[in-house]
């Protein structure tokens, strides 16, 4: 189901316009802006892994990621997340039609479901980027451990997060949208220090 | 002020640390000092001369500082130039000098100069033997209350701020295949080798800077003096990637799986308040693949009468002052030792230019090269000797000597008196074993080295240096590169070569095994022989504890405090256990040690919480319309973490008024709710709906697409624990509607059958409770409203009560539930969550001339409440079954698969006629508001404790009805319809009540269904 409005005056507000803002984001030490993009949860069990994998491939041209890695071109990004469960970065308001060619060509037992109103996509970079995500989360994002491509899920300061490295000092980190304020001034105050 | 004990010119040591340029004002106990940079509190208080800086615990003896580390027993102070920035238990040894920094004594009142205290603690001393706090505890137990008030007013064992702390502080995780734990020369070999194999490594010290004990002895490393060395490591480790060095930083604990915390001191040592921007204090939370400890050593005191006055200080510790500080502190010295290593204080105090009494050695002899070197500077050594005892009050006027059997247990001359105003001591060195015992490791005794060492409990763990008992340079260099290579082994890396700096081997005689000075007197009959200085415990009280039975060292402990301070016994527990052996007649390995436990020095609060503290101390979740409700002036309310609107209050409302027009416009109009917190759970596949007839009390198989029914979730238990609304988008894709608080646990209960029990179905469950913003439209003119901004066909006789429609609202594609928590006519409008704020708004644009009133939580409880509507959580507590809420109805006994909860349902306690059931109350009282939570009695005349038979759950003011309205929970109560209930107030008033439906308001549900 297309969820996005045909008027394009209507106004879509992400997660980050309810930011309350008492913190600005970004210094010169690192940057920390919101990306408008499609997310599509893809849910699989390893029997129609296969059928689903073609499926996917024909229509993101993207092959089914690793454990724990993301595979990703121009247009879209595949998380891995769990052994059944993969995320779908698309283009902006493009999910609906995707899910609706996923469905086509997929078989068998699956779910795809759109959360992009329910999470959205920030990137993190620069030379602090690292030292603010450890300040932040239990993981070791030392790039020996956390190299780029490789994607997890986990604790963050006190919630979760969604985590890749895209480079050598940039990050991928997606939020659900209610959590997103608290990450959003957590990320703006640990970044405004050493 | 003169700084009369610090040396220049001349008799300046070649490698003191502090810049004699560099003056530094600072207030000890109200009086103002200077001191230079690089000193601690410690060694600018002894460069002017200051002996006292406390009062003892116990007896209110004066007390002056003895040491010159972390294991500090009398220099603790309270810190902090203004109010918001006071610590307790800052140790004077530890803690840099810096301008303006304040201090005081913890120990001492009205101050630690004057004697008021010492008079009052001669006084208290009598009134605390031995195990005072246990016999106190015993009986009589009221009078608790009195001693402990009296004791803390002695005791002062410093405060905490009044005020908030305006400092930040951090927590940071680290990740490192080796921490090093101390940089002293073990510490620094054994992070070169491992860092120069590639290892991620963190080196860290407690102090300001690295270097360990090398600051403070005089020896050579690879031909220079050891500063060079220090510098060019450091240096190196600093330049090569993957190395982290940490100064002011304490490993405080050692937790299991390789787990450290370190503590960061990052502007204690700059001002009383962090600097802008920066965090005055860091918790590291390190992984570490291995651990090296590289601790080093305490030295022992003796344990000797009166070896508490202030003068009475640690050999190594003098030598520290005067080498590293510049600092002599006395005139006139008497050593005391038991080995060749404290040779080094009397032969730097003599080179500072003062006089050196005696040194007396408790050996018969002592090894050659001091020997020679005592000579040569011409200083008196008396051997087989110790100090029995110190005369003076509140510093040291003289030692009293006497010589000694060969085992050390008896005196065998009179004793002589030496002048003197300083005694150091040296019984030897402790291995500072502390971080190895954090998660249960048993040091193990070495006779060799007279000391207990790390046993080998911590399987990742490597110890090297003082640390495992090795004291000679050379042999510390060569081992700690040894143990460096091995740990990257450890780590599974490739190793290097071991590599180590040159120093020269140095021999030295044994030491002797002495703890405790004879004296001619028995240590219950001597003047007090100090073990605990911070709590006061004596070789007498440990000897006592002995004598009254308390044979486990553990036991010993707890019965005369020894080692329970802030220093946790750092410089008395080995001269307390050897004590406390020698008395039982066993072997110090035989009696054992008691158990380190985490922090090894104190940790701040502040430190520990990082930065989950004001906005960050818990998660605020937000709506997507939240910045709406907060320009609208809306009040909020806390469910689970979520930020709800609570009501919304015009100017000069009460919050009656407000829930009355907001009830009001709900039921004559319109009003609005935000709804998005509800939790919603998407559910695909072919069994869901087999899944659901599970997981739900009621029926699911045939619930046609395009409609919602609601459904009560109980535990195997029975009892109810969630209920929400689920509906049918399509044959295989449903969506469930959880409360607010608890959608995290209904998904996990989903999750945990479906992976645990039924992984045979084919379903997924995902949570969309983000995705989707949702606002439920109530009141007659809902549909009205809605018409202008949709082109869903709205006709109730297709669009009917709990059906489902998709189509546009307000341009933006929705989804449209027809269901109610009002009783009004209602529709639940979902878009998706980025489009919510502006759909909300249209409605607003649409909604002024129907009066669309915004409502919050609280109004919403009127509302349903006025309709008997439960809500989970606050009608059920984990104790209510769906009959006892009249909701039988909601129950499907015929399914063919077992639901969740159904065996349960009819166990015989299930069955009670007398469970307590839901009902509602009218009280007699139309605007009597029972407070929810009174208790219900029958009769109200039942002396106390009357026979109470259930509890109001909901009570309200119901505008729309004119009188209050309450749900209640009564044993039996369905069955006692009209009958008179009380609720008895604390105020002694009765509230008289109806059992009654608990639907106030259209009973019949005509205007949902319209």
């Amino acid at each position: 189901m297309n969820l996005h409005p045909k008027n394009a005056d209507m106004q879509a507000h992400h997660s980050m316009y309810h930011v309350s803002r008492k913190h600005e984001a970004g210094n010169e030490h690192y940057a920390l802006t919101e990306k408008a993009v499609g997310h599509l949860i893809i849910r699989i069990p390893e029997k129609n892994l296969k059928t689903a994998a073609k499926a996917i491939k024909s229509v993101t041209k993207l092959a089914i990621p690793k454990t724990l890695e993301a595979t990703s071109n121009k247009d879209f990004s595949l998380f891995w997340l769990s052994p059944d469960e993969l995320l779908l970065i698309t283009p902006e308001k493009t999910e609906a039609d995707i899910e609706d060619k996923l469905r086509d060509k997929m078989e068998g037992h699956f779910a795809i479901v759109d959360v992009t109103g329910g999470q959205t996509l920030l990137e993190l970079s620069g030379e602090r980027a690292e030292t603010i995500l450890k300040k932040s989360t239990i993981y070791d994002v030392h790039e020996s451990n956390f190299p780029i491509g490789k994607v997890v899920t986990t604790k963050f300061a006190q919630s979760q997060i969604i985590m890749t490295r895209v480079s050598a000092d940039g990050f991928q980190l997606i939020v659900r949208r209610s959590f997103s304020d608290y990450i959003w001034q957590w990320m703006v105050d640990a970044g405004s220090r050493v | 002020m003169k700084h009369s004990n610090r040396i220049s010119g001349n008799l300046a040591s070649n490698q003191s640390r502090v810049d004699e340029n560099k003056q530094i004002s600072f207030e000890f106990n109200k009086k103002s000092y200077k001191g230079l940079a690089g000193d601690t509190i410690a060694s600018a208080l002894l460069a002017n001369s200051v002996d006292i800086v406390g009062r003892s615990f116990k007896y209110g003896r004066p007390r002056g500082i003895v040491t010159a580390g972390a294991d500090e027993p009398n220099g603790i102070l309270q810190l902090g130039a203004n109010e918001a920035s006071q610590i307790p238990n800052i140790r004077a040894t530890q803690q840099q000098i810096y301008p303006g920094l304040v201090c005081s004594s913890t120990n001492g009142w009205p101050n630690a100069e004057t004697d008021v205290m010492g008079v009052v603690g001669k006084l208290l001393g009598h009134v605390m033997p031995p195990g005072f706090y246990y016999k106190t505890f015993m009986a009589p137990s009221k009078l608790w209350m009195t001693y402990e008030k009296m004791i803390r007013k002695g005791a002062g064992l410093g405060r905490t701020s009044l005020e908030n702390d305006p400092d930040k502080y951090e927590n940071i995780n680290q990740f490192a295949d080796i921490l090093v734990v101390g940089a002293g020369p073990a510490g620094i070999t054994a992070a070169l080798n491992a860092a120069r194999s590639g290892a991620r490594v963190i080196l860290c010290d407690e102090q300001n800077e690295f270097g360990g004990n090398l600051l403070s002895e005089k020896v050579m490393i690879d031909g220079e003096p050891a500063q060079a060395w220090i510098d060019s490591s450091i240096t190196e480790l600093s330049e090569t990637d993957n190395v982290l060095l940490l100064k002011n930083s304490t490993v405080n604990g050692y937790h299991d799986h390789n787990f450290l915390t370190i503590h960061e001191r990052c502007t204690d040592h700059l001002s009383d308040n962090a600097p802008a921007g920066s965090v005055r204090q860091r918790m590291h939370r390190v992984r570490a693949k291995q651990v090296i400890l590289a601790a080093g050593a305490h030295e022992r005191p003796l344990v000797y009468a009166n070896n508490d006055v202030p003068g009475c200080m640690l050999a190594s510790s003098v030598t520290t002052y005067i080498n590293r500080y510049n600092v002599v502190p006395g005139r006139s010295l008497v050593l005391m030792t038991t080995n060749d290593n404290a040779y080094q204080t009397a032969f730097a105090w003599q080179k500072a230019g003062r006089h050196v009494a005696a040194i007396v050695d408790t050996r018969s002899s002592a090894g050659e090269i001091v020997t020679q070197q005592a000579t040569e500077l011409g200083l008196n050594v008396i051997y087989s000797s110790v100090v029995t005892e110190t005369k003076g009050g509140k510093r040291v006027k003289a030692a009293l000597v006497a010589t000694i059997d060969a085992d050390g247990t008896q005196v065998t001359s009179d004793a002589s008196e030496i002048g003197c105003d300083t005694i150091a001591s040296s019984g030897g060195w402790s291995p500072a074993v502390h971080l190895s015992c954090h998660t249960g490791g048993k040091p193990n005794w070495r006779d060799d080295i007279q000391g207990f060492v790390p046993d080998d409990f911590n399987k990742d763990m490597f110890v090297t240096g003082a640390g495992n008992g090795i004291y000679a340079l050379a042999d510390i260099l060569k081992d700690a590169a040894k143990i460096g290579t091995a740990a990257v082994k450890a780590c599974g890396l490739t190793a290097k070569r071991a590599s180590s700096a040159k120093t020269d081997e140095v021999e030295v005689a044994p030491s002797m095994p002495l703890y405790l000075a004879p004296h001619s007197k028995p240590s219950t009959r001597a003047p007090k022989q100090f073990v605990d200085f911070q709590l006061d415990v004596t070789a007498g009280s440990i000897e006592i504890a002995v004598n009254e039975g308390f044979e486990s060292i553990e036991h010993v402990k707890r019965y005369t405090a020894l080692g329970f301070g802030t220093d946790q016994g750092k410089s008395s527990n080995i001269n307390g256990i050897a004590i406390a052996a020698k008395k039982m007649g066993k072997t110090i390995p035989e009696t054992g040690t008691t158990i380190f436990r985490p922090n090894y020095t104190p940790v701040t609060f502040g430190a520990i919480a990082g930065r989950n503290v004001e906005e960050f101390f818990d998660i605020e979740r937000y709506s997507a319309m939240h910045s709406w409700h907060v320009e609208h002036g809306a009040l909020f309310e806390d469910v689970g973490q979520w930020k709800r609107p609570w009501y919304f209050p015009k100017a000069g409302e009460s919050m009656q008024d407000t829930l009355n027009r907001e009830c009001l416009a709900t039921r004559e109009s319109v009003g609005i709710l935000d709804a998005s917190t509800l939790g919603k759970i998407d559910i695909q596949g072919p069994d869901a709906r087999e899944f659901l007839n599970r997981v739900y009390t009621n029926a699911w198989l045939k619930l046609p697409v395009g409609r919602c029914r609601y459904g009560l979730m109980c535990r195997e238990d029975g009892m109810v624990f969630d209920d929400g609304v689920t509906s049918c988008i399509s044959d295989n894709h449903f969506i469930m509607t959880t409360t607010s608080g608890g959608a995290a646990g209904v998904f996990n209960w989903l999750e945990e059958w479906h992976q645990t029990e039924w992984p045979e179905l084919e379903v997924y469950f995902n949570s969309v409770t983000d995705q989707w913003a949702t606002m439920s439209l109530s009141g007659p003119n809902a549909r009205k409203l809605l018409a202008e901004i949709t082109d869903i066909d709205l006709n109730p006789e297709t669009f009917k009560f709990m059906d489902l429609r998709e189509g546009e609202v307000a341009g933006v594609p929705a989804r449209v539930f027809r269901i109610s928590f009002t009783g009004e006519q209602s529709y639940e409008i979902n878009v998706q969550a980025n489009y919510g704020l502006a759909v909300w708004e249209k409605l607003f644009e649409h909604g002024e001339k129907y009066n669309l009133t915004p409502y919050g939580t609280e109004t919403m409880h009127v509302l349903r409440a006025e309709k008997g509507f439960i809500i989970v959580g606050q009608e059920t507590d984990g104790s209510m079954m769906p009959d006892d809420l009249d909701m039988g109805w909601a129950v499907s006994r015929n399914k063919e698969f077992n639901f969740l909860g159904q065996r349960s349902m009819s166990r015989t306690d299930s069955v009670r006629e007398d469970r307590k059931q839901l009902v509602g109350l009218r009280t007699k009282d139309p605007k009597a508001v029972a407070p929810e939570g009174s208790q219900i009695v029958f009769d109200p005349e039942q002396e106390i404790p009357m026979t109470m038979v259930g509890h109001v759950t909901s009570s309200y003011y119901s505008a729309c009805l004119g009188h209050s309205i309450a749900m209640a929970v009564v044993k039996g109560g369905l069955k006692k319809m009209g009958e008179t209930v009380f609720m008895p107030q604390a105020d002694g008033t009765n509230i008289e009540a109806e059992i009654c439906s608990p639907v106030f308001y259209d009973p019949k549900g005509d205007r949902q269904n319209v």
